[in-house]
């Protein structure tokens, strides 16, 4: 079977690929050209290696330096001080960098967007400053020198070979790890928080847990290249390895290339060092400064005119030439076989109800939250039978979705509690009450937008799939229960509105809950579509699912619902059947306002 | 060996375009210039792409690797205006070995890049001798490719690390002088001359340091806290390292100030001397001597900021414009051609120094007869220039293979002068003295006068 | 030793002057138009060397070629807006710092091809000008940039505070999608965020210029403290970068003198490492925080 795979184009390009690499060293006879060749593949690996948090996991840090220069200054000062082969202190020196990183990605993660960028490189800046007064140690800002003598022990050679397989090994290495992440698990969830954290969250997905992890194996590859860079060039000092710039170049060769693809930084490695090696090779002797006017125009032209890098502009057209190539067989081929299992939304009900005496899924008591001095919620008490369908409703401003956000634990209750399945669930977080079975949806919807309708899914379903196989057999079940199975190869931003609003019931219904809140599904379709949902919402019911709807078009509330709250100003102001509701004085007069009371008489 | 430099420098044509353009154009309008510049760059960019150089044989080339780009941009072009100098005098004489001599220039604005561009010259253009570096970081990495192959590397500019020497590389040797001669000559005058002036004993004399956080820096107050203790200087009441990109210094010089210092030595970089400058002025901070340190203190451009405030200001220089000229003869003449050529005055002691240094290689190479590194060896080690008969004064003499710091001009030394009125004057070595030292430093207000 | 304590505060609130004075117009790039500038610390470059050759060619002095410099840079500032940063308005966050990565190596370099890596620092009839009781003199340009600092923070506040542009503003920096509903050319007040925010750096520009030296990196000495003081007084406050700046400057002179001052960056950074962690809105809350 797997001699076969080795003959279509899909595998053996990279093949190739992979062999021109490896007989690069051979083939080049000039050192200064290996030399090139040396830095643009280290710079090949260390964009791979940002990538791996940068790209996947969308955190844009601009410290790797710190994990370069850990790495650079671990192992050479264990050679120097201890005779210490930095063999092991790269592995040493490694540890140390995924242990720094831990213990300063834990904090930084809560940051968003610029911020968490401005704390990368202030942590930069730090260690930069620390080195360079910390004499005794790193030898302050003189730098240290590594004696030449070459052997194998030392990691120091006297031809650029061993170093240039020294560092293709790492490339690949890095390479076979990203590749093994992009289609497992992890992959999928730091792409899924890239593009929606929240969005993730409710997935199941320990956002925090999967981005530490994605930094400390980041931080883990770019530390053996500081290692490599210091046996390398044999001299190092805080202004060459512990620099802003260094940070800047790492995440750069991933952006021209592509973020988040497992070629992009090597692509863009492979443009922009030699580029700029040329460019200043040629012109920086005579017109200092030009090359680098060149380079920084080339990178605010990528930026502009291809924002996804140089990967997006060559795919395409590297698939129509692989497709042309002999052996090529269509992708779906190599997909995995399909897992066979009906009432798949079932299972997480069965697995864990039967063993609490309440007959309630859900409590909800005397609940309150404040913004400020104003009471969101207040005193909200209700009870939820197990596969009910309650409906939510209440003019804007109502609450409503504040209390989603409460029961689903993006909001602590200021005051009361909720219990779920008999059992308190205060101070649990999003992802972990969507591994104990309470799904959501967002109203305003949060799709990862860059991933197929598929992956999507596939992110839900990995909450309860142990294994890959599962997890894609499941999202293509629920796809084909919700109607979206012929969208599945679609980038899910190109879906309509509609359709993101189903994209919404399938990732959370992946997930397989016991209890699903809906908020607002409904809200700007037209009335097809509003019988299409409803008729779905009715099947997720029928499978087992307790329901918990958030709507303003009353119809559906009315044809859908067992039971019906009314929220008003944060306060609970009616409850029951749907037939009740609909004549209760309080609710039409916080509907329709007072005249309309008084009018109707 | 002689070096009057002779006043027939011709230009190449493409130089001599720019200067007859330039001359068109309104004295000191840089601007223009620079437009002027920016297409001509293009013209010649065009011409880069589309003509792959070619070498003519008749050439002998000799590599240089400065950092032309990057932070150090400014340093390292200067230096290459004192090799090219030194090259244009010698080429007007009829060249080396019978042939024209070509510098092959290559830019490396970090120590990665100066391996790199070490491996280019020695394995692409089949360069047989380097010349560089102003950048000590960039040296180590360089010169220890070029020892790798064997091919021989003369620090010529200001690149000063003690460690460069201390490799013991076979084929590295250094005209200028090591970091260690900063601390040298300014205990050594402050021994001499400044405790004398001020009536009080070395061993009492209150001394205070500030110095920036960079290598320089560090280095050097590595070698004063050596250095000082040997000639009696012991009272040292503040040490103050500071980062050169700061922006604010005053905290430090209250700091100093309240240590209330006899002495006051700063090594800095040029903007940090300046804000050094006016900032001790705005807190009136006025010792009774202030010794600065090259780099910074004598930089063109802290004149321009300070004017005046500097009368009575210390400096040490590798190479001073005003000095004893029965001494140093040459200096006046570099001076004259320098500004020949580059339409400019001279700003900085690099060009002189580079230039000295190019030319006492090229004597080398013309005793040598040949590239052979080891014959480039054998009259390296064989120099032997006695002091005070090149431009900048020093002599040549290699320390021996045996002796400490290997391939280190033992002739080498700093000069130490005072500001007065926007030139620095000799004040030591006493023999090349220029005028006679102002003691003590006089106020803010009377320095102007 | 209290004298110099005073000395030391003294020196520490002037030097934050200098500060918020550049931020000034940084608060509004980033806290409205959402860009992590960092060609910020170039626009002060820049600036500096337009007020240096003013001087140089024509005798120009700084203070009075703020009047050219500021009405130039706000149309630099629209050009660089319209140009690079309104065509990915809408692109993920690391466009648009790689943008501005780029912008930073374009302009540092080019001053370097056009002036040389030169320190060049000019004298004029101010700089060596001291003001103030015998024995606690100041610098008169650093004094000038303090109240430069306070006149220009009063002046965008009342701006943004009383005007329709300046409330439109605001209402940007707060909630782009809802200004757009509201009826606000949402584009248009980039532009002039951009714009007013680039004069200020300019107006900057013109007062360092007696004070410091300029060169084709200073930017760089400026551009990372400027981050860490809008971040301080909260994205888009005019007060905010103000005491930011001030704060900052404090902190500075106090660690300076007690600690040393080459430590002086670190302690700061590390001030807004937890700031960030444990308050990212800002000491002063921020009128538009996510």
């Amino acid at each position: 079977m797997f001699f076969k795979t080795l003959f279509r184009p899909q595998i053996y390009i990279p093949f190739l690929g992979l062999t021109l690499l490896i007989l690069t060293p051979v083939l080049v006879k000039s050192p200064f050209l290996l030399h090139i060749v040396i830095i643009t593949i280290l710079y090949a690996a260390l964009g791979s290696a940002w990538n791996i948090i940068g790209g996947y996991g969308g955190q844009l840090s601009l410290g790797h330096t710190v994990f370069f220069g850990i790495g650079a200054y671990t192992s050479t000062l264990l050679y120097l001080k201890f005779g210490l082969s930095p063999w092991l202190g790269m592995l040493l020196g490694a540890f140390l960098s995924m242990i720094v990183a831990a213990i300063v990605g834990y904090p930084s993660f809560r940051l968003r967007g610029p911020f968490f960028v401005l704390s990368t490189i202030a942590f930069g800046e730090v260690m930069h400053i620390i080195a360079i007064n910390w004499r005794d140690v790193t030898g302050g800002s003189v730098g240290l020198g590594i004696q030449f003598e070459p052997a194998f022990k030392n990691f120091i050679f006297s031809t650029k070979v061993p170093y240039a397989y020294i560092v293709i090994g790492l490339l690949v290495l890095i390479l076979a790890v990203v590749t093994l992440m992009e289609k497992s698990r992890m992959g999928y969830y730091l792409s899924a928080l890239r593009e929606n954290e929240d969005g993730a969250k409710v997935l199941g997905i320990n956002t925090a847990r999967y981005k530490l992890l994605a930094l400390m194996i980041s931080a883990f590859f770019t530390s053996l290249g500081g290692t490599f860079y210091a046996q390398y060039i044999l001299f190092i000092d805080p202004y060459d390895i512990l620099t802003l710039s260094l940070s800047i170049d790492m995440a750069l060769v991933s952006i021209i290339g592509g973020i988040g693809t497992i070629i992009g930084p090597v692509i863009g490695s492979f443009f922009m060092i030699p580029l700029g090696e040329f460019l200043r090779g040629t012109l920086g002797g005579a017109f200092r400064g030009i090359h680098l006017i060149i380079y920084g125009t080339i990178l605010i032209l990528v930026v502009i005119y291809m924002p996804q890098g140089i990967v997006e502009k060559i795919r395409k057209k590297y698939r129509v030439l692989v497709s042309k190539l002999p052996g090529f067989r269509p992708e779906e081929i190599l997909s995995l076989r399909m897992v066979p299992g009906s009432h798949i939304l079932q299972t997480a009900n069965a697995r864990s109800f039967g063993e609490h005496p309440t007959p309630f899924l859900l409590e909800v008591q005397n609940l309150s939250k404040y913004f400020g001095g104003l009471a969101a919620v207040s005193c909200v008490d209700f009870r939820l039978r197990q596969s009910e369908i309650l409906g939510l409703i209440g003019p804007n401003g109502a609450g409503k979705t504040t209390l989603f956000n409460l029961i689903c634990g993006f909001y602590a209750p200021d005051d009361g509690q909720i219990l779920y399945k008999g059992k308190n669930i205060e101070g649990f977080r999003p992802h972990i009450l969507c591994q104990k079975g309470i799904g959501r949806t967002f109203q305003i919807v949060k799709p990862f937008g860059n991933m197929s309708v598929l992956d999507n899914v596939i992110a839900g379903a990995y909450c309860r799939a142990p294994k890959n196989a599962i997890a894609r057999a499941k999202a293509e079940e629920i796809l084909k229960f919700v109607g979206l199975w012929e969208n599945r190869n679609l980038i899910a931003k190109s879906l309509t509105l509609p359709g993101k609003k189903r994209l919404e019931m399938a990732k959370v219904l992946a997930t397989q809950p016991d209890l699903i809140l809906l908020d607002e599904v409904m809200a700007g379709l037209n009335q097809r579509e509003i019988s299409d949902a409803t008729v779905l919402i009715k099947k997720i019911n029928e499978e087992g699912i307790t329901v918990m709807v958030i709507e303003h078009v009353m119809s559906v509330i009315m044809s859908l619902c067992h039971q019906i709250i009314v929220l008003h100003h944060g306060e609970k102001i009616a409850e029951g059947a749907p037939e009740k509701i609909s004549n209760d004085p309080k609710v039409i007069e916080a509907y329709l306002g007072e005249e309309y009371l008084i009018a109707r008489g | 060996m002689k070096t009057s430099l002779s006043d027939n420098n011709p230009y190449d044509a493409e130089k001599n375009d720019i200067a007859a353009q330039t001359n068109m154009l309104k004295k000191g309008d840089q601007t223009m210039r620079n437009i002027f510049k920016l297409t001509v760059v293009l013209v010649v960019l065009a011409c880069v792409m589309a003509y792959p150089y070619e070498a003519r044989t008749e050439e002998l080339k000799i590599g240089v690797i400065l950092p032309l780009s990057g932070l150090m941009a400014h340093e390292g072009q200067e230096s290459l205006s004192g090799i090219e100098l030194a090259t244009e005098t010698l080429n007007a004489k009829g060249g080396l070995l019978g042939k024209k001599v070509k510098l092959i220039i290559s830019d490396a604005p970090d120590a990665k890049a100066g391996a790199g561009e070490a491996e280019k010259l020695i394995t692409q253009e089949n360069i047989k001798l380097i010349l560089g570096t102003f950048s000590s970081g960039i040296c180590y990495s360089a010169s220890e490719v070029a020892n790798r192959y064997k091919v021989p590397y003369f620090e010529v500019a200001a690149g000063i690390a003690d460690t460069l020497t201390e490799r013991g590389l076979k084929y590295f040797w250094r005209i200028t002088p090591r970091a260690s001669n900063y601390a040298q000559v300014v205990s050594e005058y402050t021994k001499e001359v400044t405790a004398p002036k001020l009536g009080i004993p070395p061993n009492k004399l209150r001394i205070a340091i500030a110095y920036e956080d960079g290598p320089y820096g560090t280095q050097t107050v590595k070698d004063l806290d050596r250095i000082m203790p040997t000639f009696g200087l012991t009272n040292i009441v503040a040490k103050e390292a500071y980062s050169a990109k700061g922006v604010d210094l005053s905290s430090m010089l209250l700091k100093i100030q309240a240590a209330k210092p006899d002495l006051f030595l700063s090594i800095s970089y040029a903007p940090d001397a300046i804000l050094i400058g006016r900032q001790a002025k705005e807190l009136n901070f006025n010792p009774k001597a202030w010794q600065g340190f090259g780099g910074g203190w004598g930089s063109p451009s802290l004149y321009e900021a300070l004017k005046n405030d500097l009368n009575g200001i210390f400096s040490t220089e590798f190479a001073p414009v005003h000095i004893n000229k029965a001494v140093v003869p040459g200096a006046e003449d570099f001076h004259k051609r320098f500004k020949e050529k580059y339409n400019r005055p001279l700003e900085s002691s690099i060009p002189q120094t580079s230039c000295m240094a190019a030319t006492v290689v090229f004597d080398i190479i013309k005793r040598a007869r040949s590239l052979d590194p080891e014959d480039i060896a054998k009259a390296a080690w064989k120099t032997d220039i006695p002091i005070w008969t090149t431009i900048n004064g020093w002599g040549v003499k290699f320390n021996g293979p045996d002796q400490p710091h290997p391939g280190q001009n033992s002739r080498a030394f700093m000069y130490n002068t005072q500001w007065k009125n926007g030139e620095h004057r000799v004040v030591w070595p006493l023999k090349a003295k220029y005028a006679d030292p102002v003691y003590p430093l006089p106020s803010w207000k009377e320095r102007v006068k | 030793m209290s004298e110099i304590l005073i000395k030391v505060v003294i020196n520490g609130l002037l030097m934050g002057g200098i500060y918020a004075l550049i931020s000034l117009g940084l608060t509004l790039i980033f806290g409205v138009v959402r860009i992590v500038n960092f060609a910020h610390g170039e626009f002060l470059m820049l600036s500096m060397y337009a007020s240096y050759w003013l001087f140089q060619l024509w005798g120009i002095d700084p203070y009075v070629s703020v009047l050219i410099i500021a009405p130039l840079f706000f149309v630099f500032g629209m050009i660089v807006q319209r140009g690079i940063f309104q065509p990915i308005l809408n692109a993920p966050e690391v466009s648009k710092i790689f943008a501005a990565i780029g912008l930073v190596m374009v302009l540092q370099n080019l001053a370097l091809l056009f002036w040389k890596g030169d320190y060049r620092a000019i004298k004029t009839i101010s700089s060596g000008l001291l003001i103030g009781p015998e024995g606690f003199m100041i610098g008169l340009p650093r004094f000038i940039a303090f109240l430069a600092a306070v006149s220009i923070m009063l002046g965008l506040y009342f701006f943004i505070k009383n005007t329709y542009t300046g409330k439109a503003i605001r209402a940007t920096g707060q909630d782009q999608g809802a200004a757009l509903l509201m009826g606000i050319n949402t584009k248009r007040i980039f532009l002039i965020a951009f714009g007013i925010g680039s004069s200020c750096v300019g107006i900057a520009g013109c007062l360092l210029m007696p004070i410091y030296s300029v060169f084709p990196t200073v930017g760089a000495y400026f551009v990372l403290v400027a981050f860490v003081i809008v971040v301080l007084g909260g994205l888009g406050s005019m007060l905010g970068a103000f005491i930011g700046g001030l704060i900052i400057g404090l902190v500075e002179a106090l660690s300076g003198y007690f600690i040393s001052s080459t430590y002086k960056e670190a302690i700061y950074f590390i001030i807004f490492w937890f700031l960030l962690i444990y308050k990212p809105t800002g000491l002063f809350g921020s009128v538009s925080q996510e």
